[in-house]
């Protein structure tokens, strides 16, 4: 006890005189309480993995798209082959806990029915060719969708941040 | 007779003054540590709010510059022959799909902050407490 600053023994005095009061479980209950907030995240934690693939995929899918001047059919493998890695990207961020808005990023992105990378494709098979100024637009929108993804990953928390 | 004892008087201790004796048990440094912790949250808010409120109006900025940039550029395009009607319908509604995913960027950073802001409120209650014990 010596060790303790004054005002430390005082207060440790202080505690030693209250047996039966009502603040006596208080202790326990700010444990708890820091338990409980500090062990429930909103969100997942950052993942060098889902980050790694992010953008090795951009990479991939800006560089394909470049290729919609010539025919679908000349591509078409390396379009399936991109999709399964897609693919594969989306379910890894579907299995992660608390992951939710990375997951629907994934979901929007490869939505065939919308305009970004999938809609790009079946355009592109549906067209054969398309135009030059119209991929230069559609990469844009493309690059700024896959940035969203990359910068969500990179906004999360890393793990070894936490308490 | 009845001879009544002398009153006793109370001898002033040695801790007299030094630990005064308050109504109820709050004051038994409760109110304190309590005080210590608000306190130090109060100023970590103070530090985390201006660029939590940056970031917002810069990222509503951006949407309206970024899509004012495109519908010119695209209009531009329209006009000049070099993509058809439906082409610039096309484009004009992957904007829209892509400032679906900017809202799920902003959302998700949000929780991020949020986040940060609880463990930031976690140190600053451990800390009062140390500080408070003498450690």
């Amino acid at each position: 006890m010596e060790t303790l600053s004054k005002t430390g023994q005082g207060y440790l005095r202080s505690l030693m005189k209250i047996s039966a009061c009502k603040y006596s479980f208080f202790a326990p209950g700010i444990v708890l309480l820091l338990c409980s907030i500090s062990c429930t995240p909103s969100i997942a934690p950052y993942s060098e993995t889902a980050y790694g693939q992010a953008v090795g995929l951009k990479v991939e899918s800006l560089r394909l798209m470049e290729r919609a001047e010539t025919p679908f059919n000349d591509h078409s493998k390396n379009v399936q082959n991109l999709e399964l890695d897609l693919e594969k990207a989306y379910e890894f961020a579907k299995g992660r806990p608390r992951n939710e808005f990375s997951t629907r990023q994934w979901e929007i992105l490869l939505d065939p029915d919308r305009n970004l990378l999938s809609g790009f494709f079946r355009r592109w098979e549906d067209s054969e060719t398309l135009s030059w100024p119209f991929i230069v637009e559609a990469r844009e929108i493309v690059s700024r969708a896959f940035d969203t993804i990359i910068g969500l990953e990179s906004g999360k928390i890393r793990a070894g941040n936490t308490l | 007779m009845i001879r009544m004892s002398p009153s006793k008087k109370r001898q002033p201790s040695d801790t007299a003054g030094r630990y005064p004796r308050t109504k109820n048990s709050d004051d038994f440094g409760l109110e304190t540590f309590l005080k210590e912790i608000m306190d130090r949250f109060a100023v970590q808010i103070k530090e985390m709010l201006p660029s939590f409120r940056e970031a917002i109006f810069s990222s509503g900025k951006d949407f309206l510059k970024d899509s004012r940039r495109d519908l010119e550029r695209w209009a531009a395009l329209l006009a000049a022959g070099s993509i058809s009607q439906e082409e610039f319908e096309w484009l004009v509604q992957a904007r829209v799909h892509l400032a679906e995913m900017e809202s799920l960027l902003a959302a998700g950073l949000t929780l991020a902050r949020i986040d940060e802001l609880r463990m930031t409120l976690v140190r600053s209650i451990t800390g009062a407490a140390f500080h408070l014990i003498g450690i």
